[in-house]
C-alpha cells in the first residue's frame, strides 16, 4: 500500500503539516536553551514531574518561544487526523477497490461485535486523534498508511519501523513456532515479526476492529495467514502454552498500570515454558534524565497520553519479575528510543 | 487624526482574551491552505510549461464561468470555515 499516490490537497496538507512540525522541534531545542539560561537543567530540576512542570511554566510564563511551541503542538495534534482523514476522502474512489481486494487472502480475522470494551480505553481519543483508533469506516488505513507511514516516519525518522526489527532481533532464539503480537493495531510490529521469524504462525489482538481489517489488509498484500483477533490484551482466551514468544510494540503506554500488570500475567500464562516475551514501549523515566523525561512528560500531558507517565514510571523489570518471568532484561537502546524488555518463562514452574 | 463621526461605534474588543491561542491556531490552518494552494499552483505551471504553455498572461486575464464560480464559492466556503473552526475552538450546547 505504500505506492497510493495521494492527492495535491492531501499530499500538500500533509507536507506542510510536517513541516509544523518541523518547527515544534527547533521550538523545543530553543524552549530548552531559554530554560539553561534561567539555569534550570536536566540536573537542577525538581525530581517531581509536577514540580517540573510547575518550574518550567512559571520560569517561562513570558516567553513567546514557549508560547509557540505550545501552540504548534496543540494545533498539530488537533491537526493530524483531520487532514489524513481529508486525504483519504480525496482518493477514497480510487483506493477502495484495493482495499476491499485485500480482504480475501490467507489472513483470518475474527471480530467479536458483542466485546465491551473498558472505559479505560473507549473514553480516550489517543494521541488525540479525532473519532480514535475507530473514528471512520477505514481508520486503519488512514492511521496505518497515513499518519504512521506519512507522518510518523518523516517527524520520527524512518527509523520507528526498524526499531521494531531490531526488537524482534532481540529474542533469545530463532525457532518460535507460534508468536503472539499484544495490540497488534495495523500491524507494524507483525511485519517486524514476520520477517524475523519466517516460519512461525503469527496472531495478533487488539481492541480496535478497524485497525485489524488494516492489519489484513497488510498481511494479504504480502501473502501471509496472520490471525487476527478482536480480544483485549490481558483477557485473550486462548488457552494456556498456546505460544512460545508474546510481543508488543507501543501497547504498554496506552494502558493503566493494573492493566500492565495483567497484561504480563496473560503472557506468562500464554508461554509454553522456556517461552519468551519481548514487551518494547516508550523510555522508562527512571532511565532517561530530568530534562529528557520532562519533555515526553510535557509531550504526553497535551498530546492525548493520559496514562504515558504511570507507565513511564512503572518497572517493568519488577512487573515481568512479579508475573513469574526470569532472565529479565530491559534496556532504552542508545537512541534514546525505545525501551526493550526481554524475558524468559522458566522451563518448570514450580 | 480624524475626528470622531456619530456615526461611529464605541471602541469595543471584539474577540475575547482567552480566543487569543484559537488565534493563533487559525493563523496556522490559513497558512496550511496557503501553502496547499501554492503547491497547486507550483504543480500547475510545471504541468502546462511541459505542454508548452506559458500560462501567466492567461490567468491574469482569464473570467470564470458561472459553473466555475459556484465551485470556487464552495471551495471558498470550506476554506472560511475551517479558519473559523480553529478560531472558535469547540462550540458548546
Ligand atoms: C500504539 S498502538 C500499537 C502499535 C503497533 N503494535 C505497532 O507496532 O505499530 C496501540 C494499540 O493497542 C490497542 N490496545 C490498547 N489497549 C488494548 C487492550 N487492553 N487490549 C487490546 N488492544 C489494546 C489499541 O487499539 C491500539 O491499536
Amino acid at each position: 500500500m505504500d505506492e497510493v499516490v495521494l492527492g495535491q490537497r492531501g499530499r500538500a496538507a500533509i507536507d506542510f503539516h510536517c513541516a509544523v512540525r518541523g518547527a515544534v522541534a527547533k521550538l523545543q531545542r530553543a524552549v530548552e536553551a531559554e530554560l539553561s539560561d534561567a539555569g534550570i537543567t536536566a540536573q537542577t530540576m525538581p525530581e517531581k514531574m509536577d514540580d517540573r512542570h510547575r518550574l518550567v511554566d512559571a520560569t517561562l510564563a513570558e516567553s513567546a518561544t514557549y508560547g509557540a511551541r505550545a501552540l504548534l503542538g496543540e494545533w498539530t495534534a488537533k491537526d493530524h487526523g483531520p487532514i489524513c482523514q481529508d486525504a483519504f476522502a480525496e482518493i477514497r474512489e480510487a483506493v477502495e477497490p484495493m482495499l476491499k481486494a485485500l480482504e480475501d487472502g490467507p489472513a483470518s480475522l475474527e471480530l467479536d461485535e458483542a466485546l465491551k470494551l473498558p472505559a479505560y480505553f473507549e473514553q480516550v481519543w489517543f494521541h488525540r486523534t479525532t473519532g480514535g483508533w475507530d473514528a471512520s469506516p477505514h481508520n486503519g488505513f488512514v492511521h496505518g498508511e497515513l499518519i504512521h507511514k506519512r507522518i510518523l516516519t518523516r517527524v520520527f525518522g524512518g527509523n520507528i519501523f526498524g526499531h521494531r526489527r531490531t526488537a524482534a532481533q532481540r529474542a533469545p532464539r530463532r525457532d518460535y513456532r507460534h508468536i503472539l503480537d499484544m495490540g497488534a493495531s495495523s500491524g507494524h510490529n507483525m511485519v517486524a515479526l514476520t520477517e524475523a521469524f519466517p516460519d512461525a504462525e503469527v496472531s495478533g489482538v487488539d481492541f480496535s476492529a478497524r485497525m485489524l481489517e488494516q492489519a489484513r489488509r497488510v498481511a494479504n498484500a504480502r501473502g501471509w495467514a496472520w490471525k487476527l483477533y478482536q480480544r483485549p490484551c490481558e483477557d485473550t482466551g486462548f488457552a494456556d502454552e498456546s505460544f512460545d514468544l508474546v510481543s508488543s510494540y507501543n501497547l504498554i503506554h496506552e494502558i493503566p498500570p493494573r492493566i500492565i500488570r495483567a497484561v504480563f500475567a496473560e503472557a506468562f500464562r500464554l508461554l509454553e515454558p522456556s517461552g519468551t516475551i519481548i514487551m518494547s514501549d516508550v523510555p522508562r523515566y527512571a532511565e532517561i534524565d530530568r530534562m529528557a523525561s520532562w519533555r515526553f512528560d510535557w509531550m504526553a500531558r497535551w498530546g492525548g497520553e493520559p496514562y504515558w507517565r504511570a507507565a513511564s514510571s512503572t518497572d517493568l523489570v519488577q512487573v515481568a519479575t512479579d508475573a513469574g518471568f526470569t532472565d529479565v532484561d530491559g534496556s532504552v537502546l542508545p537512541g534514546g528510543q525505545p525501551y526493550i524488555l526481554v524475558a524468559r518463562k522458566p522451563e518448570a514452574a514450580w | 487624526m480624524t475626528a470622531k463621526r456619530a456615526s461611529d461605534p464605541e471602541p469595543r474588543q471584539m474577540l475575547r482574551d482567552r480566543q487569543i491561542d484559537h488565534l493563533g491556531e487559525a493563523m496556522l490552518t490559513l497558512t496550511r491552505e496557503l501553502w496547499v494552494l501554492t503547491d497547486r499552483v507550483r504543480i500547475l505551471e510545471a504541468v502546462l510549461e511541459d505542454q508548452g504553455l506559458d500560462v501567466g498572461g492567461a490567468i491574469a486575464t482569464y473570467v470564470p464561468s458561472a459553473e466555475m464560480e459556484t465551485e470556487l464559492a464552495i471551495a471558498r466556503a470550506r476554506l472560511v470555515d475551517g479558519v473559523v473552526k480553529a478560531l472558535t475552538g469547540p462550540v458548546e450546547g
